[in-house]
Parts: C-alpha cells; structure tokens; sequence
C-alpha cells in the first residue's frame, strides 16, 4: 500500500466517519433521554437524502407526503385523546394545501439549500411524530419491547421509502464540483464539505446542550429521569425533542453523503449499524465517544474493504459483538468499584 | 375530631384516604392529613411506616390506588409532578435525585426551568439560594455528583427553592446527615417558614422532626396512627413504641 | 378427561394427515411452508418467548442448516437423510459457538449482537462462493427418497414438514412441563431468584440457544429439499425478522409458532393475490405491512395470540391428585408433619454435609461474617461487620434506613461480592461467590419484592428442588426424568403443607402478600437448606399474618434451621429473634438479646434521632 492509497483510503475513511458520527450521535441522544436503542436510525438518513432529491428534482417527492401523512395521525391522536384541536393541525392542512396546490401547477425545483432545509424539518418533524405515535404509547415497556417497535419502524419506512422512491439510486448535487490536492492525494470538495459541516453541526450541538438552559434540560432528562420531572421538565416532551434532533441530524448526515456515495431506499440499514457500532464503542452516553468511534469506524472499513474486499464489512459488523462484550464488562467492573 | 376538621377545612395541601400499593403488598391502607398555608407539618414514622410512599403518591410519582389530593381547592388528584411544580408544589425526594453530571449552579439554573421567562426573579432566588447556602457558592462550578451528602442535601433544597415553590415537601432530609449538617438544614426550613413557606416534613429523626415543626402525623403501617400539635406529640409514648416496638413480647 | 385428550389428538392427527387431499392442490405448497416455519419459529418462541432473549439473527442457524444439508449432499454425495442431521448438527455447533460469546449481554445489546451476527453469517454465505454458490445460489439439490418414493410433490412433502412441526411442538411442550423448562420460565421471571436456588442460568440459556438452533437448522435443511434452491438472500434480515414477527404473533406457547407462521404465511399469500402487480409491489406491500405488525402488535398485544391459545391447550403443570393416608391436610405451620423431615436433613436420611444432627448443640458457627467491607465508590456502606450464625437460632439485624443492612444481606448472600473481609459457610470459605454456588451450599435467602416465579404456587415451591435434583434441557424435551420430578412434587407439597399453604394451583403473583411470603419460605425449605436468609419479611404484612409467619420461623429454628432477618418491623423482630445486631452508618452497634437492644442508649439514639441541640 503506497502513501498516497493510505492517505486516500484514509480520508475516505474519515468522510464515511463522519456520518457514522453523526449517526451515532442521533442514537446516543435518543438512547440517553428516551433509553430506546433505534433501529431505525438509518432511516431517517434515507428519507433525508430523498427527500431533498426529490425537492431539488421536482420528482418523487414522497418525503414530504409522510410527513404530512404523519403530522395529520398525530394530531388526529391528540383529538381523540384529549377532545381537542391540537395546534398541529395548522401545519399539517397548511402544509398538505400548499403542497399539493403546488404539485398541481407543475414539478418545481427548489434551489438546494433550501431543498435541504425543507427535508431536514420535515425528518426531524416525521421523528417528531413517529416518538409520540409509536414509541411514547409504549411507555413503561421493556427495552425488548422498544427494540421490536423500532424494528418494525426500520421494516415500515423502508419499504416506504421504496414506495416512494423506487429502487433506483440517485444522486444529489455535490457543494462543488472537483477535488483539491493536498498531500499527494486528490480530494474533493464534497467530502471536505463533508468534514466541515459534521463539525459545524458538533459545534452547534455543543453549544445547545452547553450553553442553552433548554439544552441542559434535555440532559437532565437524560440523566435523572424522576429529578427531571421533579423540577418541571415532562419526560414525554423531552423524548419528542430528542427524536426531533437526532432525526434532523440523521436527515442533514443524508444530504451530505448523498453526493459522495448516491441514496437509495435500502441504505438505511447498514449506515445505522454502523452509527451504532461508533456510538458503542465511545459508550452509548458520552457524545465524544460517538464521534470519535464513528470516525475510527469509518476509517477502519475503508482500510478493511480495500484490504479483504466483502469481508471488511463482515468484520465491521463483526465487531459490534466484541465491543459490546467489552462494554458490560468495563460496566460491571465501574459499577463494582 | 373538630380540630382535625377544621385543620382541613382551610387547607393549602388535603390529603383524602390515599391508598397505594405496589403488586400485593399495601403501603398506604387509607392516609388523611391536611397542611394549613405558613405551617411546618411533620409526618414521622419508623422505618417501612409508608412515609415515602406517602410523598411520592402525593405528587403523582407512584399511581394512587385511591383518595385523593388537593392543593389551594385544586383536585391535583390526577397530576402528574412536572405539573405540580408549575403549581408550586414542590418535593425534594429522599435520594436528591440531583443531575450529577451537571454544575451546582446548572443544578439551581434547572430549578427554576419552568421560570425561565421571569430572568430578574429568578436572578434574585438564586443569589438568596447562594446566600441561604454559601458552600454551594463556593462550589457553584463544581459538578453536582462530586459533593459531600451535606452539599447535596443543600443543593436539592436550593434547587427546590429555586422553583419558588408555596409548598414544600421535604423526605428525609436529614438521610444519612451529620448531626451539624441536620442542624443547618433544619435551620433553613424554619428560616423558609419565617418567608411564608409552607413544609411538609417527611422524616425518621422524630425528635428534631417535632422540635421545628408546627403539627405532626405518626404513621405506621400505612396508617395514621395519631396526631397532634407537635410539641403534645413529643410526649406521646406511642411515638416510642412505633420506632423501637411495644413493650414486652406477647404473642 | 384423559379420554376426551385422546378423542380430541386422534381427531386432530387425522385431520392433519388428510389436510393434503382436502385442500385444493396448491395449498399444498402452502401448507409445507407454514410446517417450516412453524417449526423454526418454534424454536424462536422457547428462546424469545419462554426465555425472554431476542434474537434477529435466527436466518443464519436456518441457512446454516439448509446450505450445509444440501452442500454435503449434492457436492460431496453425502445420503441426503444423513445430511439431514448433518444440517442440524452444524446449525447446533453454530449456535454453541455464537452463543458462548453474546449470551453473556442481555436485552437490546444481545438482540443488537444476534443481528450482527446475521449480517455477517448472510455476508459469508455470499462470499464462500466456492461453498455455497454465492449470490447465484445453490441449485445442485438431490431428491430425498425412501423406499423408492420421491419426496418432491409437495403434497408428499407435506408429511415430512408435518414430522417436522409435530416434533418441534412436541418438545416444546414436554420441556416447558419439565424440570428444565421451569428453569427457563424462572429465569424469565427473576434471574436472582434463579440464581438464589440454585439454577446456573448461564448453562440453561446457552442450551436454550442451542436447541432453538438446531430446530433452525433442521426447518432449513428441510426448507432446501423443498424449494430445491437455495440463495444466500433466502436467509438474510429479512427472514430472521420474518421469523420473529411469527414467534411476536403466537405468544408464548407451544403452539404459538405454529400459528404464527400460519397467519404470515398466509397474509404473504392474500397480499399477493391482492396486489395485482405481481411480486414486485406485493413484496413491498409485505414489507411495510410486517413493520406495521410489528409496531401494532407490540402497541397493542405484546404478548400476542398466547392467551387464546393458552385457553385451547393449558400449558399447566398437572398436580397429582393428593394421596390420602399421609396424615390429614390443612394443618397450620408450625407442626410438623407426622414423619416430616427437618432442614439440613436429605429424605435418604444421611445427614447433608456440614449440617449438625438435629438435637446436637453444634461446636462451631453455621455462618461466620468476619471483618465485612463493602465500597461503592468511595461511600463506604459497610464497614467491618462481624457475627455468627448458629443452627436453630434466629439473628435479627436491624438498624435505620440507610445504616447498610442491605448490603451486608446482599453481600452474604452472594447477589455481590465484599471489597474486604470473609463469609464461611459450614467452615469453608465461600467469601466472593455467587448465590446459585451458595445455594449448592445450602445457604438461601428470600426477597423484599418476593420474586416469585409467574408459575403456580406448587410449580415455584418445586423450583426450590432445582438443588437437588436432575435433569437437563434434553431430558426436558424427550420426557425424561419423571421419576425425580415425582420426588420433587412430593417434597414440594410436604414444604407447603408445612408453612401452611393449601392453594397449590394458583398462579403465585396473585397471591395476597402475606402468603407471598410464605411461598418463598416454602421454596427455601424446598431446598434442604442449613440457612435462610430472610429479607424484610414483614413488609406489607398484616398483624395476624406478621403472627403466622412468627410462629412459622420458631418451628423451623426449633428444627435445627439457622435463620437471619433483616427487618424493620420491631414487633416482628423482637419477637421472634434469639439475637439481635445492630448496625449504624455501615458498622456495627450493639449486639445481643432483644430486651438488651431494644434498651441500649446508643439503639435508641440512632433510631429516634439525635437532640437537636
């Protein structure tokens, strides 16, 4: 292997990296505050990446009908619960005319940074609905319970994102065109755009879990559910929060590979595993964990695919079983100390 | 019986035949008491006595079997606790239950979520907080997990204060406490009574129990055994005997 | 009632046997599969349903299965019936080597693990070309025969899924019922309490793995033989998730898989017919349909058709009709049975090791506690407790909330080990170990929450038997072992007739709480034990029960039975103990008689609180 095969292999690695990072992410936010492992994580990377295709295309613009389809089993939920109109429905009718207005006068193209931006709400907006359509009615269940309920999650919007979608790939505009040399080795712009925005996209997590009382508050809910409620904070509304964010970030992580390695319907699964696998190895609660071990994971399936072909991703999901292994035990012995 | 109904007849917090049970075993068999606005009331009671499923039950963390509650002739039977809070009914539970990763100051910050848009007033809480309790101030940054029982114990009363709370309800506050760090706590509770606060203190340690507060319940077995002004309370030789069991063994 | 159960399995058997010719022909093809699966999926409900760990990763042991039968066979000329067990044996192997590594998580890390591993296991089948055929598939599939007949059409194949599905129903059905099974259901409802009789839950979930493998395997060697191709995508996520929607769908109960995969099976069926399209949106439809399922069922009914079924064949374990002549029943607890053996004391008469004769005053301690620490970092919760427990004594241990009683229990009795200091049991150091070793030991202890096992009265009070007892999960399922299970029956009922207890089929979380307690003695006695730990046994106890179960204690302790109670209930305490130690911020107090105690300064001090000065 040259240097210049490293290097490239390297940070090939690191851009598949920082998506798995911010995958990881996703899952550690929602696994802290709601303690539900999500499956169906990959998911919303998908529906993110399509949606915004189908924007910016003006075809197949299945994304943004789910989520009005969502939004109207919500807030059809809070009428039956609670006899009332929920505020929901202002969006949603708003939403579905427009839409719909809009699509009959002829396909539009949006410009992509706004198509991205319209996605990315409307995943964090489906995960929104998707928390308090299947996961909060649940409440109180075992995690096993969560496990087969977010499963069947990862079953249901796949196959609607091959409804949607078909099973074509498609490709979403690159941030621009061409490739830098740098070090002997070529790389393009997309991937260090890549790079910059999963760190922009840290930074400003950072500073909402940090600096912003709301942010703390989620991490409260995070970490002493009983004291979270004893000073105001509604674990049901954290949950919806902590859906809300990690599906938008899994959304933007979409639309940010999408150029680099192309979206279609079925590449949800692999993306989310993989997420996971970075996430457990930093612990499934640290944030930096994630990250890092999101990177690590990118890295060392670049360098495994190159070196054995099909068995690099056999080991990488090979591995989740030791390091899970790993985990319980350096749990056990933290908590016996 | 007139004056236990006429305690409850202008009641801040009424407590009606509460009952609470988990799976088969009943902890609360059917508990009655009353919090008149500016008291200190204490419910004491051994070990086991249900005095924390009391608590919990009241504020809609554990379901209630039965009864029900009211705070300021609101039927809060129904509510759960973040709602208390906003109603300002606020309980500082028996494990403190702080965010121990989080700073002192995060911690304080945290109690008063549901004030967030009254900033000034939630400014001058905290700096009374910090005076109340100068080791929090001198540990404002530290994290909540790295402190001393004492501090902790303080920090939750502070976060709870930071709720501006009308009633407080206190479990065990002295859990585990030095007896120097039971004496400023207690302290500060009769300080709180002073501003127009009104407590319920849930605790074990009996004497230092019906030495600050107003009225008292002894509870036992789920039960209300007696009650009484705190002071006529002290002298009743059944308080004894729920603690340390009747006297010689007959079967 | 026994002819009504032969009328009913002969009429069944017959209407199986001729399902083929009654059906139009194509539901033939149909009914093979629901056979297949439901077999498969049997396996999938012993492990997830009756033993509580998911599994995702099913697809790979069923493709183990399949790829190794017809690879031996149509490669290497192997007899296609001797592949046959080929199969399920490698599928087995699999599932003990897979097995030994990811039992050791549990919950969402070990579905998560078991999903893994069937990625990689669908990963490989593609990859080992050479083997397997690749993504292409396997199409070199010989033809199963016997006896010259061809067993190709499906309605002739039909009856050797049939075999199939009834043997996996079958042992199914005779394990749940058997010594093993119980272990498996306690298991599901307490690991601890398991633990604390004895059962090494390790062993029993690794075997557990195993046998649900192996019925994999053998639905896919079949399922092969069937379809005659085979491809590495028959097996992948999607089959295993397949598989799990059936075993959600049937609910805990022989039956269930059965009948899960008929309404799968089925469902796939009508969304074909439905879909005009052909397989390509049909498919798709299924898709999103078995998300839905899923997602709906786990909302709704997680315990799936399991009640339903279980009204149609009770899966309850039959008590015996009680003999008469062994003394009149009903009598209440503390005297003994005409005959009655005492703790410590096997039915074979010879004294169990370690354990005094009844009627001598023992020369050592039973159990010694010396120098007990236990740190949880950096709070000290006990701090150099010490004390002995002696044969036919009751010891209390008391102290106020958070003095460390707790732990210290908790620490003697194995559920964790001591940073410092030494436990023995009998003389032997036993300091670190864990509750099912100390159980082997003759040391048990019940709980604060009573972690009863969801199985009748009787059923739990025999789980206490586990100890001294055989029978592993093969001999669950081929039935064995009846004879020592009629021992423990016996013993149970004598365990239960002693502490009083006369409703031996209720279902024991039912139970009022004050005969809650008394169960879990009676499991104790179950097994044989020198001593019983007991924790806060009167909680939630009414007066007249708090006397019952007093009374109960001293007959036991008069019977040689060492017995220590942590309790806070002072009426119960200074009752019933000999002697009494008192702890306080994790260290001990004051020792000794109950009036003593009860009077000392210090005690009184440290429950009614110091003088505010």
């Amino acid at each position: 292997m040259t240097t210049g095969t490293a290097l490239f292999l390297l940070v090939t690695g690191l851009t598949n990296g920082a998506i798995y990072a911010l995958l990881g992410l996703g899952l550690v936010l929602i696994y802290n505050v709601t303690r539900v492992i999500n499956i169906a994580q990959g998911e919303f990377v998908m529906l993110g990446a399509l949606t915004a295709v189908g924007l910016t295309t003006g075809e197949a613009t299945g994304g943004i009908t789910l989520a009005i389809l969502a939004g109207a089993a919500w807030a059809l939920l809070a009428l039956l619960r609670r006899r009332r109109w929920s505020l929901l429905w202002l969006p949603v009718v708003g939403g579905a005319l427009l839409w719909w207005g809009v699509d009959a006068i002829g396909p539009f193209h949006l410009p992509p940074v706004l198509g991205v931006l319209v996605a990315t709400v409307a995943v964090a907006f489906v995960g929104a609905a998707l928390y308090r359509l299947t996961i909060q009615p649940a409440a109180g269940a075992g995690e096993v319970v969560f496990l087969v309920i977010t499963t069947g999650l990862y079953l249901g919007l796949q196959g609607l994102g091959l409804l949607f979608w078909g099973p074509g790939s498609f490709s979403f505009p690159s941030v621009h065109g061409g490739q830098i040399a740098a070090g002997g080795v070529r790389v393009s712009y997309q991937s260090l755009f890549v790079l910059v925005a999963t760190f922009a996209v840290l930074a400003l997590l950072w500073l909402f879990f940090e600096r912003t009382l709301f942010g703390k508050a989620l991490r409260a809910a995070a970490m002493n559910r009983l004291g979270a409620r004893l000073v105001g904070i509604s674990p049901e509304r954290a949950g919806l929060v902590a859906f809300a964010i990690s599906a938008g970030i899994s959304a933007l992580a979409g639309v940010l590979i999408a150029p680099v390695t192309y979206a279609t319907y079925d590449m949800g699964l692999g993306l989310g595993l993989k997420g996971f696998v970075g996430a457990v190895i930093g612990g499934l609660s640290g944030y930096p964990g994630a990250v890092l071990g999101g990177l690590a994971i990118g890295v060392l399936e670049a360098f495994a695919a190159y070196t054995t072909s099909a068995y690099g991703e056999a080991i990488v999901y090979a591995l989740i079983i030791p390091i899970l292994l790993l985990r319980v035990v350096a749990t056990r012995r933290g908590a016996a100390t | 019986m007139s004056a236990a109904s006429s305690r409850s007849a202008d009641a801040l917090l009424r407590v009606e035949g509460l009952e609470v049970a988990y799976g088969g075993v009943r902890a609360l068999v059917g508990v009655s008491l009353a919090v008149r606005a500016g008291e200190v009331v204490t419910v004491i009671g051994a070990n086991g006595a249900g005095k924390t499923s009391l608590v919990h039950a009241v504020t809609g963390v554990v379901p209630k079997r039965g009864g029900t509650v009211t705070f300021d002739r609101l039927d809060v039977t129904r509510m759960p606790p973040e709602d208390l809070v906003g109603r300002g009914l606020t309980l500082v539970p028996e494990r403190r239950e702080l965010f121990g990763a989080l700073s002192v100051h995060d911690n304080l910050r945290l109690g008063a979520f549901l004030r967030a848009n009254h900033t000034a007033r939630v400014r001058r809480d905290l700096a009374r907080v910090y005076d109340i309790f100068p080791r929090l101030a001198e540990r404002r940054r530290q994290r909540a997990g790295t402190l001393s029982g004492g501090e902790q114990q303080m920090l939750a009363l502070g976060r709870a204060m930071m709720s501006g709370p009308r009633l407080l309800l206190l479990d065990e506050p002295s859990l585990g406490l030095a007896p120097l760090i039971v004496q400023e706590i207690l302290r500060v509770i009769a300080a709180l009574r002073d501003e127009g606060v009104t407590v319920l203190l849930i605790e074990q340690n009996a004497r230092a129990a019906l030495k600050l507060a107003d009225y008292g319940y002894l509870l036992e077995a789920g039960d209300v055994v007696t009650e009484a002004p705190a002071d006529r309370l002290e002298r009743d030789e059944r308080v004894r005997a729920a603690y340390l069991g009747a006297g010689p063994v007959t079967t | 009632m026994r002819a009504r159960t032969v009328v009913v399995a002969v009429a069944l058997a017959a209407l199986l046997v001729a399902l083929p010719w009654l059906l139009p022909p194509f539901y033939a093809n149909l009914l093979c599969f629901i056979a297949i699966y439901g077999g498969v999926a049997t396996g999938l409900i012993l492990l997830t349903g009756y033993a509580g760990l998911v599994s995702l990763g099913q697809g790979a042991f069923y493709g183990i299965g399949a790829y190794g039968a017809v690879v031996l066979a149509g490669a290497y000329g192997v007899d296609p019936w001797l592949s046959l067990l080929l199969g399920t044996a490698l599928a087995a192997a699999a599932g003990y080597l897979v097995g030994l590594p990811i039992l050791r998580l549990s919950g969402h890390y070990l579905a998560l693990a078991t999903l893994a591993w069937g990625i990689v296991a669908t990963i490989l089948f593609t990859q080992l070309a050479s083997i397997t055929g690749g993504a292409n598939g396997f199409t070199n599939v010989p033809v199963l025969r016997v006896f010259g007949i061809d067993f190709v059409d499906p309605a002739r194949f039909y009856y050797l899924t049939l075999v199939f599905a009834v043997l996996a129903v079958a042992a199914l059905a005779s394990l749940i019922r058997s010594r093993a099974g119980r272990a498996v259901r306690a298991m599901r409802s307490s690991e601890a309490a398991a633990a604390s009789v004895g059962m090494e839950v390790g062993r029993i979930k690794l075997q557990v793995f195993v046998l649900a493998a192996a019925l994999a395997g053998l639905g896919g060697a079949l399922f092969a033989y069937f379809i005659a191709f085979i491809s590495p995508s028959t097996f992948d996520l999607g089959a295993s998730i397949r598989l799990l929607t059936m075993a959600m769908i049937g609910g805990a109960h022989p039956l269930g898989g059965v009948v899960g995969a008929a309404v799968v099976t089925l469902l796939d069926d009508v969304l074909q017919n439905v879909i005009p399209n052909g397989s390509g949106q049909a498919g798709l439809v299924q898709v999103i349909a078995y998300g839905a399922i899923l997602v709906g069922l786990m909302l709704a009914s997680p315990r799936g058709l399991e009640p339903v079924l279980g009204r149609l064949w009770p899966m309850r374990f039959r008590t015996a009709p009680a003999r008469g002549g062994r003394g009149p029943g009903g009598r209440g607890p503390g005297v003994p049975a005409s005959g009655g053996r005492g703790p410590g004391v096997p039915a074979s008469g010879a004294p169990a090791s370690g354990a005094p004769a009844s009627g001598t005053a023992p020369a050592r301690a039973l159990l010694e506690v010396r120098g007990l620490g236990r740190n949880f970092g950096g709070l000290q919760a006990v701090d150099g407790l010490g004390f002995d427990l002696r044969a036919g004594e009751i010891l209390g241990l008391i102290g106020p909330n958070g003095a460390g009683k707790t732990t210290a229990f908790n620490v003697i009795s194995g559920l964790f080990p001591p940073s410092e200091g030494r436990v023995l049991l009998g003389g032997d150091d036993v300091t670190g170990k864990q509750a099912q070793h100390m159980a082997r030991r003759g040391l048990t202890r019940t709980f604060q929450n009573t972690a009863l096992f969801d199985m009748s009265v009787l059923e739990n009070v025999m789980a206490g038997c586990h100890v001294h007892t055989r029978g592993g999960v093969w001999a669950g399922v081929l039935g064995l072992g009846r004879a020592d299970e009629a021992r423990a029956e016996r013993e149970a009922r004598r365990a239960l007739e002693r502490v009083g207890l006369t409703e031996l089929d209720v279902r024991a979380p039912s139970l009022p709480v004050g005969k809650q307690r008394l169960l879990e003695v009676a499991r104790s006695l179950a097994m044989r034990p020198l001593a019983v730990l007991l924790d806060e046994p009167a909680a939630g106890l009414r007066y007249a029960e708090k006397r019952e179960l007093a009374t109960l204690l001293r007959a036991l302790r008069d019977e040689g039975l060492a017995v220590l109670l942590v309790e806070h209930d002072m009426d119960l305490v200074m009752n019933v103990a000999d002697r009494i130690v008192v702890m306080n911020y994790g260290q001990m107090l004051a020792e000794g008689a109950p009036e003593q105690v009860r009077q000392d300064p210090d005690v009184i001090a440290a429950y009614l609180g110091l003088d505010a000065a």
